[in-house]
Parts: structure tokens; C-alpha cells; sequence
């Protein structure tokens, strides 16, 4: 589980993702509603002439929601495609590998996260980008009962 | 049948076909013998042989047979012409090519070949390897010049690649006119007007060359008519009306299958066995019409049939069977109960045939249809028969579509499906337009935004849904129309509820064409 990550600050606490992932960070100030949207979607945004669903990770891991506009976005390039992290006003940093090989999986409590990573003795919860890409897809889905 | 409009066609292809011929030809006169290029010679007067019968120039099929007869027999020896005998093919070659050329030219194909026909028969015989003093006076070397060809073939591909380019243009061209007008810089908005006309321009000539008549299409369908009435012991007499009313391709391309499919359908359910229509006072044959027509920027594909029409209530019954609740069957309204047909994993046949009953098809039919933006529609009478309805547009790509500006939020709606744009006051729930009252619905609820409510004057839209007219409240915004660049909705996001495709604004905004019917269900 080693490798470089970059580090989102969201209403006080830190998360990860894996930097090899990451395709790009982006200051947005517009999201396109999507109709009858779930919860948990942000919007969507025109990149390259690509669609880019933004999963609002505030309401994913049950935070304080975030409504700053324009905000940042995390472009991940998940097994099930290109989707986007929206961290609001979130501070992003990055980390080297060599600073967070030590990992502890959890048990329970997020479902979208893998573990913690302790890089200088501070907890930073690893996120499931693939997991959080297909509940995307999952939730978009004509399949999906209407929110 | 009228060939000439297939002659460029002709020509183009025995032109690439002599091209390959007269090389290789060449490379044997060079010394590089090889049995595979005698096969591969026979194989292209073969074909220009066939194709020349098909479009009736009987000349040049009857030298291509002589030469692919000799050609014949030098393969089963497993040798290959050489000196005299290459000479002649390559007299024959100047033949098929002096005669393509007056095809081109729109001549009668005047050319002495009876001399040539005589040389190759008699090589062909090996009794007497005579050359005739002079098989034909073919064209003077020293006339000849290099020429190309007028039509050239090119991968489909790369027109699509052209219109994605356009449809940057436009995307660029929409944000140069919001700063020409910011600016008011007089030789900017005449730039920009330049700009305008050469994309369209542009524009205009892609889309000409990505249309093809349906009937490029179609030309296979009266021998899949013949296989499946005779399978199924029925009597058709299928036409064609309008095939040569052109389409984008890829349109086209898309909706081949569901043509057939639609076809077989009316051939297997609709049309009834001979003795059957006899009893029921009908000419023992059915008729299968399939009406193409031009309707605003749409084409209106019919399939009709005169057979035993769709029994509503096995539809009904068929529905409840695969889950569909009770009441909500029962309170369809007819052509509801027609469109039942396109639920997944409905059937109506009893057995299931090589032609149609596994309850795949019709759903597909209308998923196809709608990928390329079209509308799908049945009408049926029980014992007079069924038209199923496609309306295409013309082309893919760049469509005309009304921009709705909602708050902060804009989408679009496509504007082939828009019938009229009318104001309503507050408080009206129905609107009345050419005498139908229709429910007046509100996009913004349909999409799932808060409706704040306060405006005292509304625009309506009269939209063209699957069930009918709809008239759908633009509260309080408002609309503009563009012609925009369409791009189809790509995996992960494929099947989103309500979208059936984006584009995206000068401004770089994303904005989603919305599926109405999907949201109003």
C-alpha cells in the first residue's frame, strides 16, 4: 500500500488519495446539476469534452457539508472511469510514500475508506477511490431507485 | 432499377480493382512469378466481371470472363502468363480501362473486343497458342496521361473526427461572439461573423458528405422479406417508398438493425397466413410498406404492414405477466398500451421462432432509436394492421436545441421535439394549444429543483413526448436557441436517468440534453 499520496483537509480531518490516480485537481465555480440527483452528487462538470460526475465528499463521509464555490476538485481515474472529488475550499497537499508506508485497515465506520496512514503521527484516512467511482455509477444509474 | 446513380460507385471500384490489376500484371512481366499472383488476378476480373453484369455493361463482363477463364487455367497448372500471353492481358487491362473510362465519361462503350475475346479464347485453348496479329487497337502509349480519379474513398472515421473539429469551432466561435459583444470591437464582430459563415460553410459540406440515401441501406431487404415468408409460409409484397432520402451514416448504421427487426416482426406476428386473409376477405398476399419521408429536420421511417394489428389485451395481460402493477395497466390509455410492446422481455408470440418471440427486440428497437436522438412510436388496428414509427434526424452531432435557463442551471431540449413556445399566466395548470388541453408541467420540478414561485408570466413549451403532447413550464427563466454540438453520453456515465447527451457552451459550461419522457415517467 505504499506510494505517494495527496492529502485533502475537510472539515478538520485529512484524507488520501493515492497520487497515481489523481489525473487533475481543478478549481471549479460552476457544477451542472445532473436531475434528480442523489445526495451525494455534487454535479458535473465539461473536461476535455468528458463528462466528470463530482461526488460531494462531505455528504459521502457524512461531514459538515461544504458549499464553497468556486471549490476544488480531485479528478480520479478510477477502474470504472473518471470521476471527480469535491473537497470545497480544502487545503491539498501531497505526501511521499516513504512517509506513509505504515497502514492500519479499519474495521468499520467509513465505508468508503481503507485505512489510516500515519505519517508523522497523524491520522489520515485512505480513501476507496474505486469504491467511491462505482457508487458514482451505481447511484446514477437509470437502475437506481429515484432519491 | 435505375443504376446510374450507383455508376460513380462503379467506377471507382473496377478503378481500384484495374489499379491492382495493372501492378500486378507489372511485377510478373519484372520476373516475379508466383502462382498467388495469378489467384489474386483472377480474383479481381472476377469481381469486376460480376459487378459490370450487375449494372448491365454486358462488354466489359464478357472480356473480363475470357481473361478470367484463361487466367483459370494457368492457375489449376500452377503457372503463370508470360511474353505473348502477358502482352494480351495486358491488352486486355487497356480494354476494361478504355471501356470504364467512356462508363465515366457517360459514352456508349464503343470498342472492338472480338479480336481480343479471339486471342484470349485461343490461349485459353493451348491448341493453337496463336496471338492474333493485332487483338485490339488499344490506346497510344504515347496518348496516355497520368490522371486521378474524381471520388475518392475515405474511412467513415474521419468524418466524425471533422465534425468533433466543427464542434470545437463552434464551442470557440460561441465564446468569441460573448467577447465580441463585451468588447464591442467592431473588427472582432466582423471576424467572428467571417468565423461564423466559413464553419458553416464548412459545416454544410461534412454533413453533405456523411449523408447517405436509405436505400444504401436497404437494398438487402427484399431478400430478407423473401427468406422470412417463405420460413413462415406467408405470402409479402414488401416496397419501398422514399429510399432516396438521405440520412446522416451513422444514423443509418443505427438503425439497421431495428428495421429488420421491426420487418420481421410484421411478417411473423402482423401478416397472416394465406388461406387465413382469404377467409377474412383479404388478398391472400400482405403488404410490407416501409414509407421513408422528409418532415421539418426530421425523416420519418414508417413500417407498415396490413396483417392482423396488435391485440391490446394480450399486450395488457403480457405486462402484468413480467410485473407490471394491475392498476397501472389499466389506466393506459391505448397508444400506452401499443408501446407496452418495447418493455424488456416482452413477447407476444406463443412460440418462439428463428424469426422473433424471445421477448428481445422491441425494447432494443426504441433504445436505438432514441441513442441517436430519434422518437419511437406504434399505431395499430386490430385486423387492419400496424405502423411502427421512427422519427430520425437528419443528422448527429450539431443539432438545433433550446437552451433553458433555469436560476443558475441551464439545460437543453432538442429542438426537433418542440412544437411551440407560449406564455401562460400564474396559476394555470393546463394549457390549451390547437384545440388539445395538455397538464402544464414544470421542468423545474422534473429535475429536481426548488420552485420558488412568485413569477407572475411563464413560458411554456409544447414539447413532442412519447406519449403525447406535453407542456412544460420553464418558470420564470428563460430560452434561447443554438445550434449545439452534441456529444453522446460515454461509460461510466452512459445511462444516466433523464440525459441523453451533453455539450458544452462557449463558457466551457457543461450542459445536459434532457430526456423529457424519461423524467416525466
Amino acid at each position: 500500500m505504499g506510494g505517494d499520496r495527496i492529502v485533502l483537509d475537510i472539515r478538520g480531518e485529512r484524507f488520501a488519495v493515492d497520487a497515481h490516480l489523481v489525473e487533475y485537481i481543478l478549481d471549479v465555480d460552476h457544477f451542472s446539476l445532473i436531475p434528480c440527483p442523489p445526495q451525494i452528487i455534487k454535479g458535473a462538470i465539461s473536461h476535455r469534452n468528458n463528462i466528470i460526475v463530482i461526488v460531494n465528499l462531505a455528504k459521502l463521509l457524512s461531514l459538515e457539508d461544504i458549499e464553497e464555490v468556486p471549490g476544488r476538485v480531485v479528478v480520479i481515474g478510477a477502474e470504472a472511469g473518471l470521476v471527480g472529488l469535491y473537497a470545497g475550499k480544502a487545503c491539498v497537499s501531497s505526501i511521499w510514500g516513504e512517509e506513509c508506508s505504515e497502514m492500519a485497515f479499519l474495521d468499520g465506520g467509513y465505508d468508503f475508506v481503507v485505512g489510516t496512514i500515519n505519517p508523522m503521527k497523524e491520522n489520515i484516512k485512505l480513501l476507496d477511490c474505486n469504491a467511491i467511482a462505482a457508487m458514482a455509477v451505481k447511484a446514477l444509474s437509470k437502475k437506481a431507485p429515484i432519491p | 432499377m435505375d443504376l446510374s446513380k450507383y455508376k460513380s460507385l462503379y467506377v471507382l471500384e473496377v478503378g481500384e480493382h484495374l489499379k491492382d490489376i495493372e501492378a500486378a500484371l507489372l511485377s510478373l512481366e519484372e520476373g516475379q512469378p508466383r502462382p498467388e499472383v495469378v489467384a489474386m488476378l483472377f480474383r479481381h476480373f472476377h469481381s469486376i466481371k460480376g459487378m459490370s453484369a450487375s449494372m448491365g455493361y454486358g462488354v466489359i463482363s464478357k472480356v473480363a470472363h475470357e481473361i478470367e477463364e484463361v487466367l483459370d487455367g494457368f492457375r489449376n497448372r500452377g503457372e503463370w502468363p508470360k511474353g505473348g500471353d502477358l502482352d494480351l492481358f495486358f491488352e486486355g487491362f487497356d480494354a476494361l480501362k478504355s471501356m470504364v473510362d467512356m462508363v465515366d465519361k457517360g459514352l456508349p462503350i464503343r470498342l472492338d473486343c472480338a479480336s481480343l475475346v479471339e486471342g484470349l479464347k485461343a490461349v485459353g485453348n493451348r491448341d493453337k497458342a496463336r496471338m492474333p496479329e493485332k487483338a485490339l487497337a488499344g490506346p497510344d502509349v504515347r496518348a496516355q496521361i497520368l490522371s486521378l480519379p474524381k471520388t475518392m474513398k475515405v474511412e467513415s472515421g474521419l468524418f466524425d473526427d471533422l465534425l468533433a473539429g466543427i464542434g470545437d469551432l463552434l464551442t470557440i466561435k460561441s465564446g468569441l461572439d460573448k467577447l465580441a459583444e463585451e468588447q464591442r470591437n467592431i473588427e472582432l464582430k466582423g471576424a467572428v461573423c467571417r468565423m461564423d459563415r466559413s464553419i458553416k460553410d464548412i459545416f454544410g459540406k461534412v454533413l453533405e458528405a456523411r449523408m447517405v440515401p436509405v436505400e444504401a441501406l436497404t437494398f438487402s431487404l427484399p431478400r430478407v422479406v423473401r427468406d422470412i415468408s417463405k420460413a413462415r409460409g406467408k405470402e409479402v409484397r414488401f416496397s419501398i417508398i422514399g429510399g432516396d432520402i438521405k440520412l446522416d451514416r451513422m444514423i443509418l448504421d443505427a438503425v439497421g438493425d431495428p428495421i429488420v427487426h421491426m420487418i420481421r416482426n410484421a411478417i411473423d406476428h402482423g401478416i397472416e397466413p394465406p388461406d387465413e386473409r382469404v377467409r377474412l376477405g383479404k388478398e391472400p398476399y400482405g403488404h410490407v410498406t416501409m414509407y421513408v419521408s422528409r418532415e421539418r429536420d426530421c425523416v420519418l421511417v414508417e413500417i407498415s404492414d396490413d396483417g392482423r394489428g396488435m391485440d391490446a389485451g394480450r399486450l395488457k395481460s403480457r405486462a402484468v405477466g413480467i410485473g407490471l402493477p394491475l392498476e397501472k395497466v389499466e389506466a393506459m390509455d391505448g397508444k400506452e398500451i401499443l408501446m407496452l410492446a418495447c418493455l424488456p422481455g416482452l413477447s407476444l408470440a406463443d412460440e418462439i421462432t428463428e424469426v422473433s418471440g424471445r421477448g428481445v427486440g422491441m425494447d432494443v428497437v426504441k433504445g436505438q432509436v432514441e441513442s441517436v436522438g430519434g422518437f419511437f412510436d406504434i399505431e395499430s388496428v386490430p385486423g387492419k394492421g400496424t405502423k411502427m414509427r421512427m422519427s430520425l434526424p437528419l443528422t448527429v452531432s450539431i443539432m438545433k436545441v433550446l437552451l433553458v435557463h433555469l436560476d443558475n442551471e441551464i439545460f437543453a431540449l432538442p429542438m426537433s421535439r418542440i412544437i411551440h413556445v407560449v406564455e401562460v399566466g400564474d396559476g394555470t395548470n393546463e394549457v390549451s394549444f390547437e384545440g388539445n388541453s395538455m397538464p402544464l408541467r414544470s421542468l423545474k420540478a422534473l429535475v429536481g429543483m426548488d420552485n420558488v414561485g412568485g413569477v407572475e408570466e411563464w413560458t411554456a413549451v409544447i414539447f413532442r413526448g412519447e406519449r403525447g403532447q406535453v407542456a412544460l413550464s420553464i418558470d420564470g427563466g428563460s430560452c434561447e436557441e443554438i445550434d449545439a454540438y452534441i456529444s453522446p453520453l460515454t461509460p461510466p456515465f452512459k445511462d444516466m436517468r433523464g440525459i441523453s447527451a451533453f455539450t458544452t457552451l462557449g463558457d466551457g459550461r457543461l450542459v445536459f440534453l434532457l430526456d423529457i419522457d424519461e423524467l416525466l415517467e
